[in-house]
This record gives C-alpha cells, structure tokens and sequence, in this order.
C-alpha cells in the first residue's frame, strides 16, 4: 500500500475529527470526555479533563460562555447539553488540583500588562513554559472586568487565590500603578490584555493579527478584544493561551504561524448520524444531564456492519493497520484475518459521507498479499477450488440456441448448485419465450478469485468466457445472479449484461404461485449498485400479487449474507452473526433473488424462499444445500442440459456413502467434501494407507492436493458408512 | 507438539496399520511452509504410515499451521 494512498483514505473516515462541541470551543476542551466522566460522577476526573486545556478552571469555568453549548446538536432532540451549567457543577464539587509542573526557567522576561482573564491566562502559560513572567495590573487584585461580576458567580476569594496560585508559579509584580506601554528592545516581548477596562488607553496599539496575535510592533502581542461587540470569557482565556505559544515561538525563532492549523480552527467534517437519537429535554442533576451528551462520534458504518464491529475499531484505524501490515518484515502478519473477513459488501461505502470503502481497501490488500507472496494459503483454497469445479468440464460448458444464439442465459453455479431442477425448469421456460434463440452457459463467473484477490485466476475465468461469448457472436448475458453481474460490469465491460429478472418482466412470467403471507425481501449486497435489478424484482412481486414488506435496511443499504468476500469461508463465526442481524429485522418469512444469500440465510433454521419458488414451487421446504451437494447438483444440471462430457469418470466416483445428517453437518464445517471421501477412500484401498480397528473400524488416509485427510468409516456391504473425518495441512513422515 | 497437546498415545491404541504392523510412537518430521518440527507420533513399525489423531490436527496442529501462515 503507498503511503499517499493510506493518507487518502484516513482523511476520508471521520471518525477522530473533533466533535462539534470541542471544535466550537477556542480553548478545544475535551467536552466528550468531560461528560463521560460527569456522566458517571467522576468530579474529579472531570476537573482533570478541563484543565488539560483550559489554564484556569476556577475562573473560566464558572463564567464561561461556552460556544460549545451552541455548537451542541442535541438542540434538535430536547435542547443543546447544557454544558456551562455542567462546567460551574463541577468546579463546585472538586477543589483545585496541585500547581502544575513547569519547564525549568528561562533567561527570558516577558511583560504581561492588564489584570484581565487574558492576562491571567497568558501569564500562567508563560510561567508554566519557564519564562519569568512580569504581570502588571492596577489594584490590590488582578482580574480586570472580572473583579465587578457579582460574588455568586465569581467569588472574589477566587482571584485572590489565582493571584496566589500565579506567583506560586514564579510570576511577579513590580507594583506600579499606571500601566504603559514598554519600550521594548531587541530580543524583548510583552503581552497586552485588552480586556482589563484599565487598558482603555492603549486600545490604539493598531492591528493585530487575528491568528499570532503580534502588533504592527515587532514583540508587541494583544489580545483579549471584545467578540462580536461583546466580552466574551472563552475567548479572553483563548487569546491568552494563543499568545502565549506566539510568545514562546517568538523567543525559539520559530514561525509564529505554521502547524498552528488545528489550534486555530473550529472546522469539523465529523459525521453524528441521528436517526435513532431520542429526545430528552434538559435535566437538573449535573450527571444526568451529562449523560444526556450523545457522546458524538461517527462510526455510523461500524455501528451498521458485524465486521466492523468485531475488529472494535473503524476505517480509519483498519486503513493504518493495513498499511502497518505490509510493513512487517520479520514477525506476524497480525491483520491478515482482518483483510480476509470482510464481506466486501459496500455497506460502509453507502454510508458514509466520504465514500470510504473497506471492500476495495480490504480487496486490494488480498490482492497485495497474493502478490507479495504472504496470503495464507488456507484461507481462500476451498472456494477457489469450488470454483474450479463449477468452471470444470463436469459441470460447465455451453450450448448455442436451436435456431440463433440472441441472449446468452448464465445461472451462475450458485443457482445451479442449490436449484438444479427449477434452473432446468427455467431454462424450458425461457427456451419457449426466445424461441429456440436462446443459449445456455454453464459455469462460476469468478467472483470468489476476485474476492480472494486472485487476479491471474479471474483472468483465466473471463478469457474462457470471453472466448466462449465470441464463437456466439457476443450475445448480451442474462444474469440470475448480482455477483457475476458487479464481476462482468467491472471486468467484462465490453459484455451487455441483463438481469433475469428484467428478462422475466418484458418476456411475461410464468404462472405465478404466490404464498399468502408477506415476505420481508432481501436485496443482495451486490444490487446495491444494481437499482434496475431491484426495481424487476419488486415488479415482478406485485404482478404477481406477492405481498412483501422492505426491510430496514433495504436497497443500496442492503446487508450481505455472509457469503459476499468469502466471508463465511474465512470466518464462519462472524458471517453467522451477520445472518442472525439480518434475520433478526423482521419477524416474517425472507424472500431473496440470489441462490447464495438464499443459501447462507437458510443455514438457520427460517424459512427463506427464493424468488424462482414463487414460479417454480420446490418439492420439499429449502434446507441449505452444502458444498458437497452444490457441486453434484452442478454436475447433474450439466448432464441434463448439455450432455455428458467427454471426461472418463474418476475411478472412485462410483464408491457409494452413507453419510448421518450429523456427520454431513462436521464434514461441511470442515470443508471436506464427498469428492475428497471417495478419492481418500479409493487412494488408500490402492496403496495400502489404512488403519483398522479391531471393532470394524477402517481409517484411511491420502494427500490431496495441500491437504491430507484422514476418513474413518465401516464397511455396511458395498457402501461406506463414515463415521468420521478431518484433515490437515503439515506433512509428517517418519525419521529413519 | 505431542507433549504440548497432552495427546496420549495411549488413546490411540486399538488402531493397527493396515500392512500387519503395529504403531508405536516413533520421532516424526512435521513441515508446513519451510518450517519443520521434531514430535513423537504413533507410526506404523513397519511401513512408516504415520497416524495424525483428529485432536491433534484440528488442535495444536492447526493453531501452528495458522501462525506459519501468517509468518
């Protein structure tokens, strides 16, 4: 991953912008944090929090005029949080913490002139960074305009103890009475707080930069001005600790103004979605109405998404863990799980505000992994090899029409795997409609090597294919699945695409048998950028007087089954946690129109039709149909439709088994197929690798492929009834 | 490994090679991607067939495959 790339896509996900209250604030106090700790009546940790940021706390927060409040977006939803009221709560409970430690002292001397908040504040950061601070004000007291607010809201014993509290901290006074201008020299500094009403007579000091806060007078800083035509606490504190950093870059040399962005800045891009928020109106309890904060954040596609959710972490982070992976030479490839987990469904993208897409960073980075050589060879073999299979010669190939090849019509294998007899039905069906123009073609698009990152092997799949629609003259493909459709549109650009279900609308449907009862219609995640798709389905469902109901998460919101990105192959835990989610959004019945989400859905026991079943009533209610019978059931579509082919049988193709519904349940969980049971039981036979047991037991074994498996079984006259059988990857041989 | 998993060859027994021999714990070379290992494994006295039980392939054998693969 390039590191320009990996900027990109942090600067997309939100989720660390600041949220509103804290970007509104000009001293950027963590409000979230403080109400969290307010929320759970942690006084103490909250007065912590504030004086992170804010110099001093017994002053400014208790008169503060909170800008923070106003930025708050729970005015919508019972009122703004009422965050000075909780700022004042605090500083109640809890009683200044210990002086804060400072930086050793420097040969500097800066002069600090008003006793206003600004000058307090300014004063107190110069000390805190080492510099002598000389703080010049008229009067027993400092505090300018802050020594006429009445007691309640600021007791003046509080300025007399941040006046001890300052000199504690080194600063001093020469005592002078009238306040003037210093004539400075080379190499000095001084600070002018405008907000001290004993100032008035310097307010001609001219312009000052709104962001370093020097005068035209070169060492010469103020601040402290009204805003808005009016004084304003936040921003006096604000003007003082900002000058203050222009000082001390002023006395390093440094530039006043760069890296001072985020300082400055009371921008945001984050995102709080609201949809769910309920309105609470203001409460007098200081934690409750901190608990009323909504604790802003984004993570609006974690919140939607199981993958996400699971790693605990967001795109942001996920894009750095990423990137950091590749970046391992020697050591664990700790977020290879991560990448292989995604559905890469597009969920994420939809939602949020930047387009980030986790399926094309986590699809790009498999591709990586395949081309660095690093991509645990686990991982994605079983599908690929599936997918072999369906691309195989015994159960792919092609016919042209009986008359012309106009449309070309392609199952996929999921269709043909889990529906072998209503995909033959159909075809009967379409062959009538086209009269005798339409082809048929067999086989698996490619999605699982895209998904797997297996560009050479996608490339071999799509050259067949390509082949294959040329010696018919390059009909346009009519699709029954939305997963080789978002394959071919992407890879295959030169190919007009239909799907079967607009086919079906404009060529008329068969007779329709509709159930009773509604049925909660699940898109799949591949026709979130298919609209015509799911326009045909649903107009195929009220001519058909089908009565559905949309799911909350519908359409270009749809979620993915599991199996999208292979999920379920690489995490089966975490793909069943999205079936459950899916499931669990409505009470009803599901209806879905691809053969995989059919099949991933049903795993659990609901009822889940298919939209083919509403044409082509089945025999018996679905069960999910498994690895081992897809690819027999694609084998057996390919006889009836094509014709056998050419190839000889495997030798062991003819062994029978009797496998229980609880073995069939273990041998699909461990991906071992029939073809492995026959093959290991046929290979053992022949080269004597076999253990027996004295109580009838035989154990056999063979290496097939990266694999070796081990079948335990009992011979019930010719058949093999297995009892069990696992496999795996290491080699072991014997030491002489 | 054989150790670290407490598979007991003992569990094993019952099981005879199907050439006539018997199995008997015997040093094994286990290898994945580059990586070898030294354990004790039931094998056959005989021919050498080397028994990997279910606990083990699906146990400790499979926790070292999975972090050779992520090497």
């Amino acid at each position: 991953m390039e590191q320009n790339l990996l900027r990109d896509l942090e600067h997309r996900c939100i989720q660390e912008e600041l949220p509103y209250c804290q970007a509104a604030c000009p001293l950027k106090v963590d409000v979230r944090s403080f109400c969290a700790a307010m929320a759970q009546e942690r006084f103490g940790e909250a007065r912590k929090i504030l004086a992170k940021t804010m110099s001093l706390p017994d002053i400014l927060g208790r008169i503060c005029d909170h800008p923070c409040q106003n930025a708050c977006i729970r005015t919508e939803t019972g009122g703004a949080v009422e965050l000075g009221r909780l700022e004042q709560a605090c500083l109640e409970r809890t009683s200044p913490a210990a002086p804060p430690l400072c930086l050793p002292p420097r040969d500097k001397t800066i002069t600090v002139l008003g006793g206003g908040l600004s000058s307090l504040v300014c004063a107190c950061e110069l000390a805190k960074k080492g510099y002598r601070v000389l703080l010049e004000f008229t009067g027993k007291l400092p505090g300018g305009r802050l020594l006429a607010l009445p007691e309640e809201i600021l007791p003046q014993n509080i300025l007399a103890e941040t006046w001890a509290f300052l000199q504690k901290l080194g600063v001093t006074r020469t005592g002078g009475e009238s306040l003037s201008l210093p004539a400075l020299r080379e190499g000095e500094a001084a600070y002018l707080g405008m907000d001290d009403p004993a100032m008035a007579h310097l307010a001609t000091v001219g312009t000052v930069d709104s962001t370093t806060y020097e005068t035209a007078t070169g060492g010469l800083f103020a601040g402290g001005f009204l805003r808005n035509g009016s004084p304003s606490p936040a921003w006096e504190a604000a003007d003082g600790k900002r000058a203050a950093n222009s000082l001390d870059r002023f006395f390093q040399g440094a530039s006043l103004s760069s890296g001072r962005e985020k300082e400055l800045s009371d921008a945001t891009r984050l995102h709080t979605p609201l949809r769910d928020v309920e309105s609470i109106s203001p409460r007098r309890d200081p934690a409750e109405e901190a608990r009323r904060c909504l604790q802003c954040e984004c993570r609006h596609c974690v919140g939607e998404c199981v993958f996400l959710e699971t790693y605990k972490r967001y795109p942001r982070a996920y894009a750095r863990e990423i990137y950091n992976n590749f970046a391992v030479v020697q050591g664990y490839h700790q977020a290879n799980r991560m990448i292989n987990s995604c559905a890469l469904c597009g969920l994420c993208e939809t939602l949020c505000p930047n387009d980030f897409s986790m399926a094309d960073l986590c699809r790009a980075a498999r591709e990586e992994l395949v081309e660095r050589g690093l991509m645990p060879p686990s991982a994605h073999e079983f599908a690929l090899l599936d997918m072999e299979q369906a691309n195989g010669p015994r159960a792919a190939g092609f016919r042209p029409g009986r008359t012309a090849t106009k449309a070309l019509f392609f199952p996929g294998c999921q269709l043909a795997g889990t529906m072998p007899e209503q995909t033959e039905a159909l075809v009967s069906f379409l062959d009538e409609r086209f009269s005798g123009t339409l082809g048929v073609l067999l086989g698996c698009c490619g999605a699982p090597a895209w998904w797997a990152g297996r560009r050479d092997m996608l490339q071999k799949v799509l050259d067949t294919l390509r082949e294959t629609l040329a010696s018919l003259g390059n009909p346009p493909l009519i699709l029954a699945c939305s997963s080789c459709s978002d394959v071919f549109r992407r890879l295959l650009p030169e190919t007009s695409l239909l799907s079967l279900w607009e086919v079906l609308r404009e060529k008329g449907l068969p007779p329709g048998h509709p159930l009773p009862d509604p049925l909660a219609l699940h898109d799949p995640c591949t026709t979130r950028s298919l609209p015509a798709w799911r326009t045909a389905v649903r107009d195929i469902l009220r001519a058909l007087g089908q009565p559905f109901e949309e799911l909350s998460m519908t359409g270009e919101t749809t979620r993915c089954c599991g199996y999208g990105g292979l999920q379920s192959l690489v995490d089966p835990d975490l793909a069943e946690k999205g079936v459950r989610r899916r499931l669990g959004e409505s009470d009803k019945d599901f209806l879905a129109y691809c053969a995989m989400c059919r099949e991933s859905l049903s795993d659990s026991g609901k009822p889940v039709a298919h939209l083919l079943d509403l044409f082509f009533p089945p025999a018996a209610p679905y069960e999910a149909v498994g690895f081992s019978a897809r690819q027999a059931n694609r084998e057996q579509l390919r006889r009836r439709l094509l014709g056998t082919c050419d190839l000889p049988p495997d030798p062991w193709e003819d062994l029978d088994l009797i496998v229980s519904p609880d073995i069939r349940r273990r041998l699909e969980e461990r991906h071992i197929l029939d073809s492995d049971l026959r093959r290991t039981l046929w290979e053992a036979s022949t080269s004597a690798r076999l253990l027996v047991s004295p109580d009838g037991r035989t154990l056999a074994t063979s290496r097939i492929g990266n694999v070796t498996f081990w079948v335990e079984y009992r011979n019930e006259g010719a058949s093999f009834r297995i009892v069990n059988a696992w496999g795996h990857r290491m080699t072991v041989e014997v030491l002489s | 490994m054989s150790g670290e998993t407490g598979l007991s060859f003992k569990d094993e027994t019952g099981w005879r090679c199907g050439c006539g021999g018997e199995l008997e714990p015997r040093k094994v070379a286990a290898r994945y991607l580059g990586s070898r290992f030294e354990v004790e494994l039931p094998a056959c006295t005989v021919c050498g067939l080397v028994l990997v039980p279910e606990a083990l392939a699906l146990g400790k054998m499979l926790e070292v495959e999975k972090i050779l693969e992520d090497k």
